[in-house]
């Protein structure tokens, strides 16, 4: 099922085009990872799919209600923000606030989804810890817990693992696997592209607002896009768990 | 997983300071209601003077119980509501300890206003000039906060609009009393300004509470939307929040029950500052907690402050905003210190 589908989608700044025409769609059973070098639009694209910045073009998500469209899709913002000294518990819990329109109290359905997310995040032992005194990488997990809470058919999460220690990485990463094998659909900016096509099932390479590949892993980081957008090389290996993707820092001739 | 357990779970830490806090404030809230009330310089016992306010007796004691302190005491408590409630909601809407409501200008507008109509003097026409040329103030500053902020505009360009507006209203204040006719005009406004809630009416309270009940629906309708805004604007907009509904409630709210407190008592500072700061932690930090608390504790706070300013001096009128900024803002800097050393 198609979860998301933008269609020559612009983003201007002043009189820069920051996402140029970008046509993508994302279905249901995907993990797509959009990477690219930093300032190519991969936020400003999120943020645009939402209608959380003006743009031109056309997003399915955008087009809907905000309730509605809270509904469909997810949203974890790159910034960590927790204004006020709330738990965890309290965190999580706000993933349900689209749900909760006109005072309603959270029911057993609401509190069986915002349980789900925090096993799922492994904070079980943090629920009741104040979440502006917890780490960097436990707010983190804090806040994926939130947008898991929100139950959407589609997640877009902003570099969702940045920070996390190794271990939480790849936990995060399968979790977003657990929910494309659910049916549902993620899309996730990423910088370790190791993670990236390990964990993504297609993968969208954005440069100077546009989206240069999309494609299964293997063949987006291909050794001239690694020239071309990050200025580094690339290494597949087949490591003891199946096939690894290295940058490598001298530039393949 | 047993739902009592998510239940538990959905509490926030301090579950014993939580279930207490309502308790301890509405006691506070009575006591003060209650002291305000037999508080006064009639010489009545406190006996004759409840028992007087409930049966009259034909006597000066019913008289003074009903139309003067039983008014009072219930303007006391709306004004500190509205500061306190206010002052809770703008905190949320910035995302920010140290906002208070006279953040948007309204207050400073207000007072303009009330000044104006001192200066002319209307006020001494016409009793209730005073507050209704305040609350034109304060409707032209609510006006002038979105002609500048726009609708669409940040919370930065709110703060920064109300910051001028504040300005320019404080400006304009100075040139009225640079410009009274005479000493006592001048004493008079400066007097006014300080904040009291002496000799107010049962007009007062009709010509306020309106606006304040207006306004009170306004800010508690944003508590989901103040709690999205927790995890920042952009969070909460694709939690399905409208921003643009929340700024233009918060604005508004803020607006009518600061503009009419300030219209009907003056400008009394800190209590919209300092109830939300000394209530947070008890109610978890989530701002839809905070909105009803800090109700009951800003109520309490003016009517107890209103009632020490009674007793202390009782011959001198000492001003309630006097008060409540000489209290408010040592408070306010042991919090600050506080809020240092815990590393934040």
């Amino acid at each position: 099922m198609r979860l998301l589908a933008l269609e020559n989608l612009c983003v201007r700044r002043g009189n820069r085009i920051v996402v140029d025409g970008v046509s993508l769609e994302v279905s249901g059973g995907e993990v797509v990872g959009l990477i690219g070098p930093n300032g190519a639009g991969k936020t400003t694209l999120m943020r645009a799919a939402q209608g959380l910045v003006a743009y031109s073009g056309t997003s399915s998500l955008a087009d809907l209600s905000a309730r509605d469209r809270a509904r469909s899709a997810a949203w974890l913002p790159q910034t960590r923000d927790i204004a006020w000294p709330i738990s965890v518990a309290t965190l999580v819990a706000l993933g349900r606030t689209p749900y909760l329109a006109g005072g309603r109290k959270l029911s057993a359905a609401d509190r069986a989804a915002i349980d789900t997310a925090i096993d799922r995040m492994d904070l079980r032992a943090l629920a009741q810890r104040t979440a502006t005194e917890l780490s960097g990488g436990e707010q983190a997990r804090a806040l994926i817990a939130r947008v898991l809470a929100q139950e959407t058919p589609l997640l877009l999460a902003d570099e969702p693992v940045s920070g996390l220690d190794p271990a939480h990485q790849i936990a995060t990463m399968r979790v977003f696997a657990g929910l494309a094998a659910d049916g549902r659909g993620v899309l996730v900016s990423l910088h370790d592209l190791g993670l990236a096509a390990r964990h993504c099932t297609r993968l969208a390479l954005m440069h100077r607002g546009r989206i240069v590949a999309d494609g299964a892993p293997r063949e987006v980081l291909s050794d001239a896009r690694m020239r071309d957008v990050f200025g580094v090389g690339g290494h597949w290996s087949e490591g003891p768990d199946g096939p690894a993707f290295h940058v490598v820092e001298g530039i393949p001739a | 997983m047993a739902l009592a357990e998510v239940k538990d779970r959905d509490d926030w830490s301090g579950a014993n300071a939580r279930s207490l806090l309502y308790p301890v404030l509405w006691l506070c809230l009575a006591t003060g209601f209650a002291a305000s009330l037999l508080t006064g310089p009639a010489g009545f016992g406190a006996m004759t003077g409840l028992s007087a306010l409930v049966m009259d007796n034909g006597g000066p004691e019913t008289v003074i119980m009903r139309e003067i302190r039983l008014p009072r005491a219930i303007l006391g408590a709306l004004v500190g509501g509205s500061l306190g409630l206010a002052g809770a909601a703008m905190q949320g809407l910035l995302r920010n300890p140290l906002a208070e409501p006279g953040l948007i200008g309204v207050s400073a507008s207000a007072a303009l206003g009330a000044v104006i109509a001192l200066h002319t003097g209307v006020a001494a026409i016409y009793a209730l000039a005073l507050p209704l040329s305040a609350l034109a103030g304060a409707a032209i500053a609510v006006g002038l906060l979105i002609l500048l902020a726009g609708p669409r505009g940040s919370s930065l360009v709110l703060i920064l609009a109300g910051i001028a507006i504040s300005a320019l209203a404080a400006a304009l204040t100075s040139l009225v009393l640079n410009l009274s006719p005479n000493p006592f005009a001048a004493s008079e406004i400066v007097f006014w300004m300080m904040g009291s809630l002496a000799d107010r009416s049962w007009e007062h309270v009709a010509l306020a509470l309106p606006l304040m009940a207006i306004g009170w629906v306004f800010l508690f309708l944003t508590a989901r939307g103040l709690d999205a805004l927790t995890l920042g604007e952009d969070a909460a907009e694709a939690m399905g929040i409208r921003m643009i509904r929340v700024r233009g409630l918060v604005v508004a709210g803020a607006a009518a029950s600061v503009g009419a407190a300030t219209a009907v008592a003056g400008a009394i500072g800190f209590v919209g500052l300092v109830v939300p700061h000394i209530l947070r932690p008890f109610t978890g930090g989530a701002p839809s907690r905070l909105l009803p608390a800090s109700t009951i504790g800003g109520a309490a706070m003016v009517l107890l402050a209103d009632t020490a300013v009674q007793l202390i001096l009782p011959d001198r009128d000492l001003k309630l905003g006097v008060l409540t900024a000489i209290i408010g803002a040592p408070v306010f800097l042991h919090l600050i210190y506080r809020t240092r050393r815990a590393g934040l």
